[in-house]
C-alpha cells in the first residue's frame, strides 16, 4: 500500500463519519453546547444524535452532563482534551491526504 | 463561508451568538446611556455637578456595560436558548483579557481626549468629535462584521459613519451634538436589533413541551 493511501486508512474511523465530525468540530469551537443546539446544527433526529454522542462519550472524546436550567432539562456536551487532540490529528491527516493526492 | 463544511459548522456556532440581535441591544443600550450622560452634561453645564460627571464618565461606561450584559444574558436565557439551544464560549485567557482591556482603554482615552479638546477649543466649522466618534464606532462594528460574517453589522457601521458625518457637519452646540449622535445611533441599533429578533422569533417559534426527552 502506498504511503498516501496508508495515511487515509490511518484516519480516526470514529471521526470519519460526517455527523460525528460536525459534532466534534462544533464542540471544538465552543466551550459547551447543548443537545438542542447540536440537533439543530446537524439536522439529526434525537435518536441518531443520542447514538453518536454516546459513541463519542465512550471513546472519551466528549463529556456529557445532564442538568436542568429552571424546569427545562439540559444536556451539555464538552470536548475533552483527548477529543481535541483526536480532532486536530484527524484534520491534519485529511489535509495531508488531500495535499498528496492533488 | 468557506468550502470546508467543518469550518463552516464552527463559523455558524460563532455566529449563533449574534443571531438574535443581542449585540445591537447591548451596543445600542450603551449608546443611549452615553446620550443620557451627554444630555445631563448639557443640562448641568453651569453647575459644579458637570465637572463631577466628567470624573464619573468611566464609571458610567463600565457600570452600564455590566448591567446591559446581564440584561442581554437574561434575554438569551429566556428567549434564545430554549428555542435554538445553548452554547457557551471558552473563557478569555489572561492575554486576551489584557488585549480587550487595552482596546477598551484606548477607545475610552480617544473619546475622553476628544471631549476635553472639544470643550477647550473653538469650533472649526464642523464638530469633529462627533465625526471621529462615528468613524471609530463604525470601524469597531465593521471589525465585528468581518469577524462574524453577518451582513447587518455593515449596515450598523454605515449608520454610525453616516450619523457621525451628518451630525458633525450640523455643528450643534455644546454636548448636544454628541447627545444627538449617541441617541440616534442607539435608537438605530435598537431598531436593527429589534428587527433581527423579530426575524429570529419568526423563524424559531417557541418549543412545544413534550415528554419525549433526550
Amino acid at each position: 500500500m502506498t504511503s498516501d493511501l496508508r495515511s487515509l486508512t490511518d484516519v480516526d474511523r470514529l471521526l470519519h463519519e460526517p455527523s460525528r465530525a460536525v459534532i466534534v468540530a462544533i464542540l471544538a469551537a465552543v466551550e459547551s453546547a447543548d443537545f438542542v443546539f447540536l440537533q439543530r446544527e446537524t439536522g439529526l433526529t434525537k435518536g441518531n444524535l443520542s447514538t453518536h454522542l454516546t459513541k463519542l462519550e465512550e471513546a472519551g472524546y466528549i463529556n456529557i452532563e445532564k442538568t436542568f436550567r429552571g424546569k427545562y432539562p439540559l444536556t451539555l456536551c464538552r470536548l475533552t482534551e483527548t477529543g481535541r487532540e483526536a480532532f486536530t490529528n484527524y484534520r491534519k491527516k485529511l489535509s495531508q491526504f488531500v495535499e498528496q493526492t492533488k | 463561508m468557506t468550502t470546508d463544511p467543518l469550518q463552516n459548522a464552527q463559523k455558524r456556532a460563532f455566529q449563533y451568538w449574534y443571531v438574535d440581535g443581542s449585540f445591537e441591544f447591548s451596543f445600542g443600550g450603551l449608546c443611549l446611556l452615553l446620550a443620557a450622560y451627554f444630555y445631563a452634561q448639557t443640562l448641568l453645564a453651569q453647575s459644579w455637578l458637570s465637572n463631577l460627571m466628567i470624573v464619573f464618565f468611566l464609571l458610567v461606561m463600565i457600570g452600564g456595560a455590566f448591567v446591559i450584559n446581564r440584561l442581554v444574558m437574561t434575554m438569551k436565557e429566556r428567549i434564545t436558548f430554549p428555542r435554538t439551544g445553548y452554547i457557551s464560549f471558552p473563557r478569555k485567557t489572561s492575554s486576551n483579557r489584557w488585549g480587550r482591556a487595552l482596546l477598551l482603554g484606548a477607545v475610552a482615552a480617544i473619546l475622553s481626549a476628544g471631549i476635553v479638546l472639544r470643550l477647550s477649543n473653538r469650533p472649526l466649522g464642523f464638530d469633529w468629535t462627533v465625526t471621529a466618534s462615528g468613524l471609530l464606532f463604525g470601524a469597531v462594528v465593521t471589525y465585528f462584521g468581518f469577524r462574524t460574517g453577518a451582513a447587518r453589522f455593515f449596515v450598523n457601521a454605515a449608520l454610525s459613519i453616516g450619523l457621525g458625518i451628518v451630525i458633525g457637519f450640523a455643528n450643534l452646540t455644546e454636548s448636544i451634538g454628541l447627545t444627538a449622535f449617541y441617541g440616534l445611533l442607539g435608537l438605530g441599533m435598537l431598531a436593527v436589533g429589534g428587527f433581527s429578533l423579530w426575524m429570529y422569533l419568526r423563524q424559531n417559534p417557541a418549543p412545544v413541551e413534550s415528554s419525549d426527552d433526550q
